[in-house]
């Protein structure tokens, strides 16, 4: 018992932070381009409108049917459908386009009046973002990829309810079709602490990033 | 005739905004000389903010050609328009520096994009740091400064790369007046002492009263008045800036008399008058002169004789104790004729 729920929380660990991973690889350049494209950085209006419909058509899916959707998708990455591997696969493309979203407020946040600065003393566009932006933005982005992380610790659950491992599937499995009442309690706690040490972590992050 | 570093063509620039015009810049011409401390005065949406952006590119106008140090900013590539920027230090009201960087790290900015060796970089900030004071507040970040401190954070990353031109956009409007003297004189040092061209705007008539050697006066896009400071300040010919003026002045007028201030000659009533004077006439005993030759009594209510760019400039405001408007006519003629500046404000 004791075992499968530290194989389960693995999972779940794995499935979050794989995903977290790839999400803040894929949605950290998509957040600059989203926001360099709309505003005076490099305005591309109609890539900026292209990507935002982009991003809002994968926002609008029912995480339950966009990873039904994109099980040939998973199939081919991983070879499989089922397990922690296959699961993380959909939880990254929706967690791409949902953090993109998030910093791209973050970076958005950061007064013009820096950029104006920049630009007067004849910065790139490549060094206004590198020097300017990400480290001017970066404790609230922080904060985002914490809420990011959260989200992701309740999808892995959904994930893992159609197969995907973790605790998830543990609580539905094991918990809901069972009647297993201590099991299902067992892991809503884990989920519990899980939530608060991530954002306990992320609290720190940004103490120390925020001078 | 002194040589320019600095100069506006015909420029127009007009933006749109929801299906609206605003015209920002009407045909702007202008020289600035190399070395002078240049002001630009007007109220908000004059257009100074968009002329200033002008000089280093940061607004492109829609016709006519703006030349800084000879070259034609419009005909330059992107490229050459940032190393031209390398050349024009720009400080803003509220200062700009980057939250997340200590003073020292901010003053390296603008080296860091020019990719300057570390061992330069040292040097260049260790000197600014020195001329603007701020030797022990290096390691401070923004939020620990004060607002003048800021402000010297940003002077100092403006000239560390040692630029020809300094343009302050609004740079004292967010200081208090204590703190504006002093990084005005900031300013006024580093010209002198740099021979650095100096270009600031300013809604207030008081920061070019203390460092401007000339002054353009905005209204509407259009520049209507220009001249060295204390030629305006004595004599403005606009309409605006003899508001400007003259709101200096009567900003300081008691409530009591402002009540009382009439645009009728009623009886009972003496006119007010507002007079202004330079140099010379300021030694002469003009107003015992109203005294002796007309017998009429003055009553001076307020008086104030400062320095603007070390010649004398004295404001009055008197009420003079005639009883007909001939007799008026006559000593406005005098006082003209002595050169001094008057104005009739109204009746008290």
């Amino acid at each position: 018992m004791f075992n499968a729920v530290l194989y389960a929380t693995s999972e779940t660990l794995l499935m979050v932070f794989l995903a977290g991973g790839i999400a803040v690889l894929g949605g950290l350049p998509l957040a600059v381009i989203l926001y360099a494209t709309g505003g005076t950085l490099w305005p591309k209006p109609w890539l900026h409108h292209t990507l935002g419909v982009v991003v809002n058509v994968v926002r609008s899916f029912p995480f339950f049917i966009f990873m039904i959707a994109l099980m040939p998708l998973t199939r081919l990455v991983v070879g499989t459908s089922i397990g922690t591997l296959a699961a993380s696969v959909p939880l990254s493309l929706a967690a791409i386009p949902f953090l993109a979203r998030l910093l791209e407020s973050s970076l958005a946040d950061v007064p013009k009046g820096l950029i104006e600065a920049a630009n007067s003393m004849g910065a790139t566009r490549l060094q206004i973002v590198m020097k300017i932006l990400l480290p001017e933005a970066l404790p609230g982005m922080i904060r985002q990829v914490i809420v990011m992380l959260v989200t992701l610790v309740g999808y892995s659950a959904m994930a893992g309810a159609v197969g995907g491992g973790g605790l998830g599937s543990m609580a539905f499995n094991e918990g809901y079709q069972r009647f297993n009442f201590s099991v299902m309690l067992i892991t809503v706690l884990i989920l519990i602490v899980l939530v608060q040490i991530i954002q306990w972590l992320g609290d720190f992050l940004i103490k120390r990033s925020a001078i | 005739m002194p040589e320019s570093i600095i100069q506006f063509k015909h420029i127009s620039k007009t933006y749109h905004q929801n299906g609206r015009a605003f015209t920002a810049l009407d045909d702007v011409s202008l020289d600035i000389y190399r070395g002078e401390v240049f002001g630009i005065i007007g109220q908000s949406g004059a257009g100074k903010s968009t002329l200033l952006r002008c000089i280093n590119g940061l607004e492109v106008p829609d016709q006519g050609d703006v030349y800084v140090c000879e070259q034609d900013l419009s005909a330059q590539s992107l490229m050459a328009q940032r190393e031209l920027r390398h050349k024009i230090g720009m400080i803003f009201q509220h200062f700009n520096l980057l939250s997340r960087r200590t003073a020292y790290d901010n003053i390296a900015l603008p080296l860091e994009f020019q990719h300057l060796s570390i061992a330069t970089q040292a040097s260049r900030i260790q000197d600014l740091l020195k001329l603007t004071g701020l030797e022990d507040k290096q390691k401070a970040y923004p939020e620990q400064l004060s607002g003048g401190q800021k402000q010297r954070v940003a002077i100092a990353r403006a000239l560390v790369t040692e630029p020809n031109i300094l343009l302050c956009d609004e740079a004292t409007s967010a200081l208090d007046p204590q703190t504006t003297t002093q990084i005005l004189q900031l300013l006024r040092d580093i010209n002198q002492t740099l021979g650095l061209t100096i270009v600031l705007i300013t809604h207030e008539m008081d920061v070019i009263k203390q460092i401007a050697d000339r002054v353009a006066v905005m209204h509407e896009g259009k520049v209507v008045e220009v001249g060295k400071v204390i030629d305006v300040f004595s004599a403005p010919q606009a309409p605006v800036t003899q508001a400007l003026v003259q709101h200096l002045f009567t900003q300081t007028l008691p409530e009591r008399l402002l009540q009382r201030l009439s645009n009728e000659w009623q009886t009972g009533k003496y006119p007010l008058l507002h007079i202004a004077f330079t140099g010379e006439v300021a030694d002469q005993p003009v107003i015992a002169e109203l005294n002796r030759r007309w017998q009429v009594l003055t009553n001076i209510l307020q008086a104030h004789l400062e320095t603007v760019q070390g010649e004398l400039l004295g404001h009055m405001l008197i009420e003079i104790q005639c009883k007909e408007s001939a007799q008026l006519t006559a000593i406005l003629e005098f006082l003209n004729a002595t050169h001094v500046r008057v104005e009739v404000l109204g009746y008290v």
